[in-house]
C-alpha cells in the first residue's frame, strides 16, 4: 500500500501552498451538493461529518472543515501534512510509533509507516469471524477504515488532476495534447488501448525481463504501469458523488465516470469545472474559484437548493446545543424564583423556557424537511422529539401549579434529554437514510411518534414525582399542595400509560405487517410492555386502595429508570430486532443512572415516612 | 377534566392529520403495469454536436440525422463483447431502417476495421462506420472509457438513455422502447 500511496503523492505534483481561508468564499463552496450515504446534502456537512470523524472534533489545529476539504481534493499533497487525525489511545501510538503530543493529532503522511506495519494484524483480526475486538483492536482498525476513508477523499479528483508524468512527444500527439496542456488519467486512459497493444507486443517479442527493453520500450512499460497504478488508488473511489447525472437527485464521483461509464457530455462539462475549481484554488484566483462554484451551481438541476440552504442553516446554529442553554437559563431562574420569590424570575424562566420549546421545534422541524421523513427513526432522534414532548407538556402542568413547578419539570427534562442526546449523536451522519423497514412514512408518524410521545409524558410525570418526593422529603409545601400536585401527576400518569399503550399495540400491528407476528418477545417489545405494566400497577393499586400515596409517587418518580431501560437500555443486549449493539459507555451510565435513581427515591421516601411519623408524635 | 378531553381530542385529530398528510406525499408505486424498458425520469440533455468522417471518407456532421433514432455505438476490434455485439447491431439495422446506427471504433488504424468489416459486412446506407481518432468523440465528449457503450437519441435529439455493455438488440423489449422514441 506503501508504494502505491508514495506514488500517488509524487505523481500528483502540486506546488504546495496554505489555503487562506478568507480569501476564496469557502461558505459558497459549502453550498454544493454531495450524494452521501445515500442522500444529498451540502458539502458543509459532507465536511464536518468526515472531519469529526478523522479528528473527533470540528476544527482540529485550527483548521476548519471546508478548508481541510479544499486542501485534501484540490492539494492532496499539502493535505497530507495537515495534522488531522486524533489518536488518542496511548497504546496504539506506541504501536504505530508515533511521538507523544499534547494534543494526540497526527498527520497522514505520520502515520503511514504506522498503518503499514499494522496492515497485516489488522488484516488478521478481520480475518476472524465473529471476533469481540479489545479496546485497542477496535480502535486500531478504526484508524486503518479512517485513512482508508480519507485516502479515497485524497483521491477523489485524482482522475482529471495534472499529473507530474513525463510524456515523449509521440506519445502526447497520440493522446491529442496539445503543448501546453497538462496530463490527467483521464487523457492517458484514451492511450491505454494502444498502450497495452504495444506491451503485449514487446512481453511478447522480449520477455518480462526490462533489461532487454529499448528506452522507446521502457516508456510504454512505465507508462503502463503509472496508468495502472492510478487506476488501482481509484478503483471504487465513490465517496465524493458531485458531479450531477442525467437521473434528477442523482450524482456520481469523477473515478465513477471513468470506471463505471457514468459519464455523459454534460457530465465531461461538469468535471471541468470541478477541474478549474481545483486549479483556481492552485492559483489563488478568486475571481476564477468564485466563477466556477456559480457556473458548478447552475448545473444543478435537482431542486435540492432549498433544502442544502435550509441544512446549512441547520449546521450553523447547532439548535439542539443552543436549546440546552435555554433550558439551563431556565432552570436557573425557576430555582432563583424559589428562593426569591420574584416574579421576574419567574418570567425570566418562562420566557427561557419557551425560547428552548421554539427552538427545539424549529430544529426538527428543519430535520423532518430536509430528511422528508418523521424525525424519530433513530435513538437519537427519539431522545431530540423526547426532548421537545416533554418540555412542552410540564406548560400544561404549570398551567395547573402556577408555582413554577411545571417549568422547573420541564426545564429539568430538556437540560438532561438535551444532554443525553449531545452523548449520543456519534461521530456519523445524524441525519441518516433508513433502512427499508424502518422507512415507512406511516408507522414512523404513528407508532414511533406516539411511543415516543409516552416516553416523553413518563419521564415529565416521573421528574413531577420527584418534586413531590422532595416536597414531603423536606416538608417545606401544604399538604393541600401536595394533594394538588399528586392528583396533576395522577392525570399525567394516565396520559403516560394512554400513549405507551396506543404506540404498544401499534408497534404490534408494524411487526405484524413487517415481520408477520403481532408479538414476537423481542426486547424492545418487552421493554415498551414493562413501561405499560408498571403504569397499570400502580394507577390499580392506588384506585383500589392497595398503594399509598407515597408509595405510588415512589412508583412514579422510578418510571424514569423503567422508560430508561426500555429506551435505551434494550438496545444494548445485543438480540432482537431493535439491537443497536453493546455501547460500554451507555451501558455503565444507565446502570449508574438507575442506581442514583433506587438510592435516591429510597432516600427521599425514607425521609417522606419519618417526616409524617414525627409529625403525628406525640 | 373538560380540557384534559380537548386536549386528547386534539392529540388524537392532529395524529390522523399527519398520519394522512405523510402518507399522501410518500409518493407510493402505481399499480399499473411498468414499460418494457422503464425510461428513467432524467433531465434529458441534447446530443452535442459533433462530426466525424466514415470509412469511406464520407464526412457527417450528428445534426445531418435530426428527426432520426440515433444510436451510437462505441466499439473496437480488439474487444470482445463488442465484436459479439456487432452482428446483432446489424440485424437491428436491417429490420429497422429508419433508425441510424453509427459505430465509432477506438481501434488505432482503418485496416484492423476493414479486415473486420470483411469478416461482417455490413453495406447497410444507415449504418456509418468510423474510427473515432484519438477517441476525440468517445473519451472527450461521452466520456466513454470502456467498451462496449451505445447511446440511444431520439428523434428530437435528445439523449434518452446508456446502455453499457452488450446488449440483445433484437429483443422484444428493446423494438418496443425503440419503437416508442418516435412518440419523443
Amino acid at each position: 500500500m506503501l508504494k502505491y500511496i508514495s506514488l500517488f503523492l509524487f505523481l500528483v505534483g502540486f506546488s504546495t501552498f496554505s489555503l487562506a481561508q478568507n480569501t476564496l468564499n469557502l461558505n459558497e463552496f459549502g453550498k454544493l451538493p454531495i450524494l452521501h450515504e445515500g442522500r444529498v446534502k451540502p458539502l458543509d456537512s459532507f465536511a464536518r461529518i468526515e472531519i469529526l470523524k478523522f479528528a473527533k472534533r470540528d476544527n482540529p489545529s485550527g483548521l476548519t472543515h471546508l478548508s481541510w476539504l479544499a486542501t485534501s481534493l484540490f492539494d492532496p499533497a499539502t493535505a497530507v501534512t495537515q495534522k488531522i487525525f486524533a489518536v488518542d489511545n496511548g497504546e496504539i501510538r506506541h504501536i504505530l510509533g508515533l511521538e507523544e503530543r499534547q494534543r494526540p493529532l497526527y498527520s497522514y503522511s505520520e502515520l503511514v509507516s504506522g498503518l503499514e506495519k499494522t496492515s497485516k494484524d489488522v488484516a488478521q483480526l478481520i480475518a476472524i469471524k465473529d471476533r469481540k475486538f479489545t479496546k485497542e483492536e477496535q480502535d486500531l482498525l478504526s484508524l486503518h477504515e479512517n485513512a482508508l476513508a480519507y485516502m479515497q477523499i485524497l483521491r477523489s479528483f485524482s482522475s482529471v488532476l495534472p499529473l507530474d508524468i513525463h510524456l515523449s512527444k509521440s506519445w502526447r500527439e497520440r493522446a491529442g495534447l496539445k503543448e501546453n496542456e497538462v496530463i490527467t488519467y483521464a487523457t492517458l486512459k484514451k492511450i491505454t488501448p494502444i498502450i497495452d497493444q504495444k506491451l503485449k507486443s514487446i512481453i511478447k517479442s522480449k520477455g518480462t525481463d526490462p533489461a532487454r527493453y529499448s528506452v522507446s520500450e521502457k516508456e510504454i512499460v512505465t507508462l503502463s504501469w503509472q496508468i495502472k497504478t492510478i487506476g488501482v488508488g481509484g478503483g471504487n473511489n465513490t465517496i465524493f458523488r458531485v458531479i450531477p447525472l442525467p437521473k434528477k437527485g442523482d450524482y456520481a464521483s469523477p473515478w465513477e465516470l471513468i470506471n463505471d461509464g457514468k459519464g455523459s457530455p454534460s457530465a465531461k462539462i461538469s468535471l471541468q469545472k470541478w477541474t478549474s475549481l481545483a486549479t483556481a484554488l492552485q492559483e489563488y484566483d478568486t475571481a476564477k474559484w468564485n466563477e466556477n462554484l456559480k457556473e458548478i451551481q447552475q448545473g444543478i438541476v435537482g431542486g435540492d437548493e432549498q433544502k442544502i440552504s435550509i441544512e446549512i442553516f441547520y449546521n450553523q446554529i447547532a439548535p439542539f446545543q443552543l436549546t440546552i442553554i435555554f433550558f439551563a437559563l431556565s432552570l436557573i431562574f425557576a430555582l432563583s424564583y424559589f428562593a426569591a420569590q420574584n416574579i421576574i424570575l419567574y418570567r425570566l424562566s418562562f420566557l427561557s423556557l419557551m425560547a428552548g420549546l421554539i427552538i427545539q421545534g424549529l430544529g426538527l422541524a428543519f430535520r423532518i424537511y430536509v430528511m422528508e421523513r418523521p424525525p424519530v427513526g433513530t435513538l437519537y432522534e427519539s431522545i431530540l422529539f423526547v426532548g421537545l414532548v416533554a418540555p412542552l407538556i410540564s406548560l400544561f402542568v404549570e398551567k395547573r401549579l402556577k408555582n413554577a413547578g411545571g417549568l422547573l419539570c420541564g426545564s429539568i427534562a430538556g437540560v438532561m434529554l438535551g444532554l443525553l442526546a449531545q452523548s449520543m449523536v456519534g461521530e456519523e451522519d445524524n441525519m441518516k437514510v433508513l433502512g427499508a423497514v424502518l422507512n415507512t412514512r406511516f408507522w414512523l408518524t404513528t407508532h414511533v411518534l406516539c411511543i415516543t410521545i409516552g416516553y416523553g409524558w413518563c419521564l415529565l410525570t416521573s421528574i413531577l414525582a420527584h418534586l413531590i418526593l422532595m416536597n414531603k422529603a423536606i416538608g417545606k409545601s401544604h399538604p393541600e399542595d401536595q394533594s394538588r400536585m399528586i392528583k396533576i401527576m395522577t392525570t399525567h400518569s394516565l396520559f403516560s400509560l394512554l400513549f405507551t399503550i396506543i404506540g404498544t399495540i401499534l408497534g404490534g400491528i408494524w411487526a405484524d405487517q413487517s415481520w408477520g407476528r403481532f408479538w414476537g418477545w423481542d426486547p424492545k417489545e418487552n421493554g415498551a410492555l414493562l413501561i405499560v405494566l408498571w403504569l397499570i400497577w400502580f394507577i390499580h393499586g392506588k384506585i383500589a386502595g392497595q398503594v399509598s400515596n407515597l408509595i405510588f409517587v415512589g412508583g412514579m418518580a422510578f418510571l424514569s429508570v423503567i422508560v430508561a431501560v426500555a429506551w435505551l437500555g434494550v438496545n444494548l443486549l445485543g438480540v432482537g430486532l431493535h439491537s443497536y449493539g453493546f455501547i460500554e459507555g451507555v451501558f455503565w451510565g444507565l446502570g449508574g443512572f438507575g442506581l442514583f435513581e433506587f438510592l435516591l427515591i429510597s432516600v427521599l421516601v425514607g425521609l417522606s415516612i419519618h417526616r409524617g411519623k414525627s409529625r403525628y408524635a406525640p | 377534566m373538560r380540557l384534559n378531553i380537548i386536549i386528547l381530542a386534539v392529540t388524537v385529530l392532529l395524529g390522523i392529520g399527519l398520519t394522512l398528510w405523510f402518507d399522501n406525499s410518500s409518493g407510493s408505486i402505481p399499480n399499473s403495469p411498468l414499460p418494457v424498458i422503464e425510461l428513467e425520469e432524467v433531465n434529458q440533455e441534447s446530443v452535442p454536436p459533433f462530426s466525424f468522417q466514415t470509412l469511406d471518407g464520407k464526412n457527417y456532421s450528428i445534426s445531418d440525422f435530426k428527426g432520426k433514432t440515433i444510436l451510437i455505438n462505441f466499439w473496437a476490434t480488439w474487444c470482445a463483447p463488442c465484436v459479439v455485439e456487432f452482428p446483432k447491431l446489424i440485424a437491428l439495422a436491417k429490420q429497422n431502417p429508419d433508425i441510424v446506427i453509427i459505430g465509432l471504433s477506438s481501434d488505432i488504424d482503418d485496416a484492423k476495421i476493414i479486415r473486420f468489416l470483411d469478416k461482417n459486412p455490413v453495406n447497410l446506407p444507415n449504418f456509418l462506420i468510423s474510427r473515432d481518432q484519438k477517441r476525440k468523440i468517445t473519451a472527450d465528449v461521452f466520456q466513454t472509457y470502456k467498451l462496449p457503450e451505445t447511446v440511444i437519441i431520439s428523434p428530437s435529439g435528445k439523449i434518452v438513455k446508456k446502455i453499457l455493455g452488450d446488449t440483445d438488440w433484437g429483443g422484444q423489449e428493446m423494438t418496443n422502447f425503440l419503437s416508442s422514441l418516435n412518440s419523443f
